[in-house]
């Protein structure tokens, strides 16, 4: 008890809920959890959203992001450039996402064109109906839930992510020529289907 | 399909590199120029997508958020131990380098226009009685004045540790690491 005996927290500074995302990295790499609590606490809508789009699983999601936090918290003290510490918390929560996935099946060789094969057959809401409700983003929405897992995550990894090929390879187990390959399937998809919103 | 048609992959390459260097070939050319209109859309309404979804989720519950916490705080770096002399526990009683860096914050915070960004103790802290120096980086407000401000800051420092520490402060140096505005973060 004693070397946390005296109790020295004291409450939040009001400071702090106005501070830089890089001043708050930087004072929670120093040790400061509090600093710590805040950063988190306005970003984690931005990395449950982008870890549920990545593992499809509001539970899986809400895991991978409760590991990424501790993850973030015990790195914070090696991230060099604390400025941009909100991408490279996204991440951290994507390496933690597909962690989690791959635990959870580790037998499971991914083939690509056999998952693509299991979804169901294309069920397109009418592309003039889309454009008459003038919502580009619920068309997007319904096309990315519409293609095969691997080019969803490849695009979502690189489009809101800012991952590089490599980074892709690695979280999805597949070479940076497989990686490339997804991007560009999805992305012809993707702008075929916009068009067709217009 | 022209032959002047290059592929989306070279698109998505070209907007990558911000559009540097001009490439005539793709700017001056009607379906690729669109092309890569249609993709800087479809990429703004992804980032768009993920963050509106993010606003939208129920910000974790407390318990899910306590729990984060709990892990967070069970890893606290506390560093170093300092020794309390003067309790008649000496063999056991100390406080930790993070509580007193904790404590260093708390006077920093204090003083108008000041937020402690990172803080270091050089000496031989275990070492009852010997002369320690407090290194302070702050974040100055924007327009105060910086030096009557850090005067301030090693003031509250220095007083603050000595009223609730035995370390005995040889020297506190402030330094302004940065300069911030308020409600909107680093200037």
């Amino acid at each position: 008890m004693l070397s946390e005996g005296v109790n020295l927290a004291p409450p939040p500074a009001p400071s702090l809920a106005e501070a830089s995302d890089g001043l708050l990295a930087r004072r929670a790499a120093d040790g400061d959890a509090r600093a710590f609590e805040v950063l988190l606490r306005r970003h984690l809508g931005l990395m449950t959203a982008y870890a549920v789009r990545l593992t499809s699983s509001k539970h899986d999601a809400s895991d991978a992001v409760q590991e990424a936090s501790v993850a973030i918290w015990r790195e914070l003290p090696n991230l060099t450039t604390p400025d941009t510490v909100r991408g490279w918390m996204m991440r951290i929560v994507s390496r933690k996402a597909f962690d989690l996935m791959r635990a959870r099946k580790p037998s499971d060789d991914i083939d690509d064109e056999a998952v693509s094969a299991r979804l169901p057959v294309d069920d397109h809401g009418d592309p003039a109906r889309i454009a008459q409700t003038d919502d580009a983003m619920a068309g997007l929405r319904r096309a990315l839930d519409r293609l095969p897992p691997l080019q969803r995550q490849s695009w979502i990894l690189r489009e809101v992510g800012g991952e590089s090929y490599g980074e892709i390879a690695e979280h999805l187990g597949i070479t940076t020529t497989a990686a490339r390959g997804q991007l560009a399937r999805a992305r012809e998809t993707l702008t075929t289907e916009m068009e067709a919103w217009r | 399909m022209s032959d002047e048609t290059v592929t989306l992959e070279r698109l998505a390459d070209y907007l990558d590199s911000g559009r540097i260097p001009y490439d005539p070939s793709i700017e001056e050319v009607p379906e690729n120029a669109g092309q890569l209109a249609v993709l800087q859309r479809l990429r703004a309404l992804s980032s768009r997508l993920v963050a509106d979804e993010g606003t939208q989720e129920s910000l974790a519950d407390p318990s899910w958020f306590g729990g984060v916490m709990e892990r967070v705080r069970r890893e606290a770096r506390s560093g170093r131990d300092i020794p309390l002399v003067s309790s008649d526990l000496q063999s056991t009683l100390h406080l930790t380098e993070g509580a007193v860096r904790g404590l260093i914050r708390e006077a920093g915070d204090s003083v108008p226009g000041a937020v402690v960004i990172s803080c270091g103790l050089d000496g031989p802290l275990a070492e009852p009685g010997a002369p320690i120096h407090v290194e302070v980086t702050i974040s100055a407000l924007r327009g105060i004045f910086v030096p009557a401000m850090a005067d301030e800051v090693r003031e509250a420092v220095a007083t603050r540790l000595l009223a609730q520490t035995e370390l005995v402060v040889d020297s506190v140096d402030v330094i302004v690491g940065d300069v911030h505005q308020l409600g909107g973060g680093a200037a």
